[in-house]
C-alpha cells in the first residue's frame, strides 16, 4: 500500500508543479479583465459615462468620442448579471458617474454568461475582478478553463515575446473588429443569428431571472442618482432578417416596459438603424472601428441632450424658486 | 459527478484514503463508506432521486428476505413480479411515459378520435437502467434460487449503488458482485496499479477520442441538411468512435476505480471493432447488458435450443428490447431492429459462434479475409449508428438518403485531421491490445519503469492538450 502511495505521489508531483506553474504564469499575463479592473480601481469616482454589456459594446463604442470622462467596461458575452455585478464592485466609488449605458440585444434577456457556451469566461471574473458571485469553484482557475493549446501559446508569447492579451485601447474600446478584416456579412448574418436564437420555452427561467437582474440595475441607478439608457445595437440586414421575431418582440417590449415605468431610464432601438451601412460592419453583429465612432458619436448626442434638457429644467427649478 | 471531473479527481483518493486507512479494514465499516460515498457521488447531480435508489434497494432486498421464507410457489412467483412490477414500473414512469403517452396519442389521432393529455415534464434519473437492472438480476436469480438472498442490508445497499458502475454499468450480476462485498478485502499492488492504468485508458479514451469526435460528429448531425454525402458519412464513422470511445472509456474508469477498492467487474467492451460478423460484434459491445439480456429474456424464451423460427423470433424480442432500452425513441427501436437483421443469417445458418477466437491471435496484422471481414462489420454498424444518433427516424432517413447521393463522391467538406490523426493512433493501441482485458492491460510491463511511465506521461499530457469540448457521457442519457 505504502509502495502504491509513494509511487503515485512521485508520479502526480511532476504534473502539479507544471500546472501551477502554469496557472500562476497565465495569472500574470495582462488581459482586458485585469486591464479594466485596475482602471476602475484608480479611476471609478472620476468616470461620469459608463458603458457596460457585450462584445456589441466592447467592439461599438470608443469612449474617446464621448465629451464627458467615459470607459468601456464592456467584455465579450458579458451577461447582464455581470453589469450588476461590476456596477455593485464600486458601489462607493461611482461619485461622479451620471450615465450607464447598456446594450439589450437580441441574445441579452435570454442568455447569461454562466449558462453558455462561453461560460469559461466566468473565470475571469473570479480571477481578475474578484468577482465570485457566478460559476462554480472551478471557474476560479486559468488552467481549468481554458485549452492547453491555447494556454501554451499565450504563454509563449508572453514569455519571449512580452506579449499582452490586452486587446482594448486605454477607453476599454476593443480594438481588434477592423475595416481591413471585415467578414462575409452574409454568412456571419445566417451565422450569429442563428447563434443567438434560443428555445424560449427552455430559456424563461433565464429571460424572469434577467429581468430581475435588470430590475436590480434599476433600482443600483435610483438609489446612487444615475440615469441608464438601454440600447439595442445595430446590426446589418442579414443578421436582424433572420431572428425569430417572437424572441426579439419579447426582449424588446420587456425593456420598453421596464423603461417607461422608471423616469431614470430610456429606451433606444438602433437595430435597424439605417445610418449604418454595410462599410460601419465587421461582420453582421458588430461594428468596426467606423461603426464605432459613429455609435459612440450617437450616444454622445442623446447624452449631450440629455444633459441641456436636465440643465433646463434645473434653471427652471432654480428661477421658479428665486420668482416665488 | 463526473468520472472526468475535477470533483472526482478529489473523490476519489479522499475514499480511496478513508475506505484503506480509517476504517481500519473493517468490512462493516468499508460497506458502509461504499454506500455513503456512492450515495454523495450520485447526489451530486441530484440528491432528489437518492430516494429512488434506496426505494429499489429496499423493495428488492425485503423481497430478497421474503423469498427466503417463502415455499410456496405461487407466493414466491408474487415476491417476483412484485419486484420486476416496481423496478420496470419505475423505469417505464421515468423513461417512457411520454413516449407511450405520445404515441397514444399520435395513434388515436390517426383514427380521427383526439386525446387531450399532456406530457410530463419527466427529469430522466441518470443510471435508472443500470441499477433497476442489476437489483432485478438479485431478485430472479434468489427466486431461481441461484443465489442466497443476503441479510446484510448494507452489502445490499453497496452492491446496488456501487459508485464506480451505478450510472452507467457495467451491469453487474449480483451472483458476481455481492459475494464480493461479503469477502474481507486485502490491499492488492499490482491490482491498483492495473486499475489505475485502466483508468488512464478510458479517461485517453473519453477525453481524447469520444470527446473531440463528438465536437464534429455533432456539428455533422445537427447540420445534416446542408452537408454533401462523404461528409455524413464521415460524421456517422466519427459518432461510431464517439460512442465507443465514451462508453468503453467509461467502463474502463468503473472497473479500473473498483480495481483500486479490491473488487472485479466483469468485462463489458472486448474490442468490438475488430469483430469479423455482426454476432462476434454483440459478444464484445456492452457485454453486461447483452449477457443479461440472454440470461433473463433470451434463455427463458427459449433460447437457442428452440426450432429456427422461434429462434428468428427470440432474437428480434431481445433486439428490439434491448434498443428499446436505450431510450423512448423509435430510432433505438429501428437500431435494435436492424442489428436483428443483421445478425439474422447466422442465426438462420447457425454460423453464430464462428468466430470465438481473438482475431490474428499472436500475429501483428489479420489476413485478407479477417481484414474483409472486420471492414465489412464495422461498416454495417457504422450504417446503424446513424438511427441511434439521429433525433428521429425522419432524420436518420434524410440523413441516409443524403449519403446516397452524388455528393457521396465529392471530397468532405469537413475534415477534422487531428482527429482521425488521433483515431488513427488509438486504433493502432487498441489492435496491439486486443488480446488483453483493455489495451494497455500488458503495455509495457516488460520495458524499464522509466520508459513505461514516459508513456503514461505523454498519455496524461495528450488527455489535456488534445482535450475535447467536454460532453456528458452518452449512457448518462439511458
Amino acid at each position: 500500500m505504502k509502495k502504491f502511495i509513494k509511487l503515485l505521489i512521485f508520479f502526480t508531483i511532476p504534473i502539479l508543479i507544471v500546472m501551477i506553474s502554469l496557472e500562476l504564469l497565465l495569472r500574470d499575463i495582462p488581459n482586458d479583465y485585469s486591464f479594466k479592473k485596475n482602471y476602475l480601481n484608480t479611476n471609478s469616482n472620476n468616470i461620469e459615462v459608463l458603458f457596460l454589456g457585450s462584445s456589441h459594446i466592447y467592439y461599438g463604442i470608443n469612449p474617446e468620442y464621448i465629451s464627458q470622462k467615459s470607459f468601456n467596461a464592456a467584455h465579450i458575452s458579458q451577461s447582464l448579471n455581470f453589469d450588476l455585478a461590476i456596477l455593485e464592485k464600486y458601489k462607493d466609488r461611482w461619485t461622479n458617474l451620471k450615465y450607464i449605458i447598456i446594450p439589450i440585444d437580441y441574445f441579452s434577456m435570454y442568455t447569461t454568461l454562466e449558462g453558455g457556451i462561453e461560460n469559461w469566461r466566468v473565470k475571469n471574473y473570479n480571477i481578475y475582478y474578484d468577482i465570485s458571485t457566478y460559476g462554480n469553484y472551478w471557474s476560479g482557475f486559468e488552467i481549468l478553463n481554458g485549452k492547453l493549446p491555447s494556454n501554451i501559446s499565450r504563454a509563449k508569447s508572453y514569455l519571449f515575446n512580452g506579449k499582452s492579451d490586452i486587446t482594448c485601447n486605454k477607453f476599454g474600446f476593443g480594438t481588434t473588429y477592423n475595416s481591413k478584416d471585415s467578414k462575409d456579412l452574409i454568412e456571419t448574418g445566417k451565422t450569429a443569428s442563428k447563434r443567438h436564437t434560443t428555445d424560449l420555452e427552455n430559456n424563461k427561467p433565464i429571460f424572469s431571472k434577467n429581468i430581475q437582474t435588470i430590475n436590480s440595475i434599476i433600482e443600483f441607478a435610483n438609489s446612487h442618482n444615475l440615469k441608464i439608457i438601454f440600447i439595442t445595437c445595430p446590426a446589418y440586414s442579414t443578421y436582424h432578417e433572420n431572428l425569430n421575431p417572437i424572441q426579439l418582440t419579447n426582449s424588446v417590449n420587456i425593456i420598453k416596459k421596464l423603461s417607461a415605468k422608471n423616469t431614470n431610464t430610456v429606451y433606444y432601438n438602433l437595430l435597424k438603424d439605417k445610418t449604418f451601412i454595410a462599410d460601419d460592419y465587421y461582420d453582421a453583429d458588430h461594428l468596426n472601428e467606423i461603426g464605432a465612432k459613429k455609435l459612440t458619436l450617437k450616444i454622445d448626442s442623446i447624452i449631450n441632450k440629455k444633459e441641456s434638457t436636465n440643465a433646463q429644467q434645473a434653471f427652471g427649478k432654480k428661477a421658479g424658486s428665486v420668482l416665488k | 459527478m463526473l468520472f472526468n471531473s475535477i470533483d472526482f479527481a478529489i473523490f476519489l483518493p479522499i475514499v480511496f484514503v478513508l475506505y484503506w486507512f480509517a476504517t481500519n479494514k473493517n468490512l462493516k465499516l468499508q460497506n458502509l463508506l461504499i454506500v455513503a460515498s456512492s450515495y454523495l457521488f450520485y447526489g451530486w447531480w441530484d440528491w432528489r432521486f437518492l430516494s429512488l435508489i434506496l426505494f429499489s434497494t429496499l423493495v428488492d432486498y425485503l423481497i430478497g428476505l421474503g423469498l427466503l421464507k417463502q415455499e410456496n410457489l405461487t407466493n414466491r412467483k408474487i415476491l417476483l413480479w412484485t419486484s420486476i412490477l416496481v423496478n420496470l414500473g419505475f423505469l417505464g414512469f421515468f423513461k417512457y411515459y411520454n413516449f407511450f403517452l405520445d404515441n397514444f396519442i399520435t395513434a388515436f389521432s390517426f383514427f380521427g378520435n383526439e386525446i387531450n393529455a399532456n406530457s410530463l415534464n419527466i427529469i430522466l434519473p441518470v443510471g435508472i437502467s443500470f441499477y433497476t437492472f442489476q437489483t432485478l438480476s438479485y431478485s430472479i436469480d434468489v427466486y431461481k434460487g441461484k443465489l442466497q438472498p443476503t441479510k446484510d442490508f448494507i452489502a445490499f445497499s453497496a452492491f446496488v449503488s456501487f459508485f464506480p458502475q451505478l450510472v452507467a454499468g457495467p451491469i453487474e450480476r449480483a451472483t458476481h458482485l455481492l459475494p464480493q462485498f461479503y469477502k474481507k478485502r486485502t490491499f492488492d499492488y499490482s491490482k491498483a496499479t492495473d486499475g489505475m492504468r485502466q483508468i488512464l485508458w478510458g479517461l485517453f479514451k473519453k477525453i481524447v477520442i469520444a470527446d473531440n469526435c463528438a465536437e464534429f460528429a455533432n456539428q455533422i448531425f445537427n447540420n445534416s441538411a446542408e452537408l454533401n454525402g462523404s461528409t455524413l458519412v464521415l460524421g456517422a464513422i466519427l459518432f461510431t468512435f464517439q460512442i465507443y470511445g465514451d462508453f468503453s472509456g467509461y467502463s474502463d474508469i468503473a472497473i479500473g476505480t473498483s480495481r483500486l477498492f479490491g473488487f472485479d467487474l466483469m468485462q463489458n467492451f472486448n474490442f468490438p471493432y475488430f469483430s469479423r460478423d455482426i454476432a462476434e460484434f454483440w459478444r464484445r459491445w456492452h457485454i453486461s447488458l447483452s449477457t443479461w439480456f440472454r440470461d433473463y429474456l433470451y434463455i427463458p424464451l427459449g433460447g437457442s435450443h428452440v426450432g429456427t423460427l422461434l429462434k428468428v423470433r427470440n432474437t428480434f424480442i431481445i433486439f428490439i428490447v434491448s434498443g428499446f432500452w436505450h431510450g423512448a425513441n423509435w430510432t433505438f427501436i429501428v437500431w435494435g431492429f436492424l442489428n436483428a437483421l443483421y445478425i439474422m443469417p447466422s442465426i438462420i445458418f447457425n454460423t453464430n459462434r464462428n468466430n470465438l477466437d481473438i482475431v490474428a491471435k499472436g500475429k501483428y496484422i489479420p489476413n485478407l479475409k479477417d481484414l474483409f471481414s472486420i471492414l465489412i462489420t464495422f461498416s454495417l454498424t457504422v450504417f446503424a449508428w446513424i438511427f441511434f444518433r439521429a433525433e428521429n427516424i425522419s432524420h436518420a432517413m434524410i440523413y441516409i438518403s443524403q449519403i446516397f447521393s452524388r455528393s457521396l463522391f465529392s471530397m468532405p467538406t469537413i475534415v477534422p485531421k487531428v482527429t482521425l490523426i488521433l483515431i488513427i493512433i488509438f486504433l493502432i493501441i487498441e489492435w496491439f491490445g486486443r488480446e488483453n482485458q483493455y489495451a494497455l492491460e500488458k503495455f509495457g510491463l516488460k520495458i524499464p519503469q522509466v520508459i513505461r511511465w514516459g508513456f503514461y506521461y505523454i498519455l496524461v499530457f495528450a488527455i489535456f492538450y488534445f482535450a475535447g469540448s467536454e460532453q456528458q457521457f452518452i449512457y448518462f442519457q439511458f
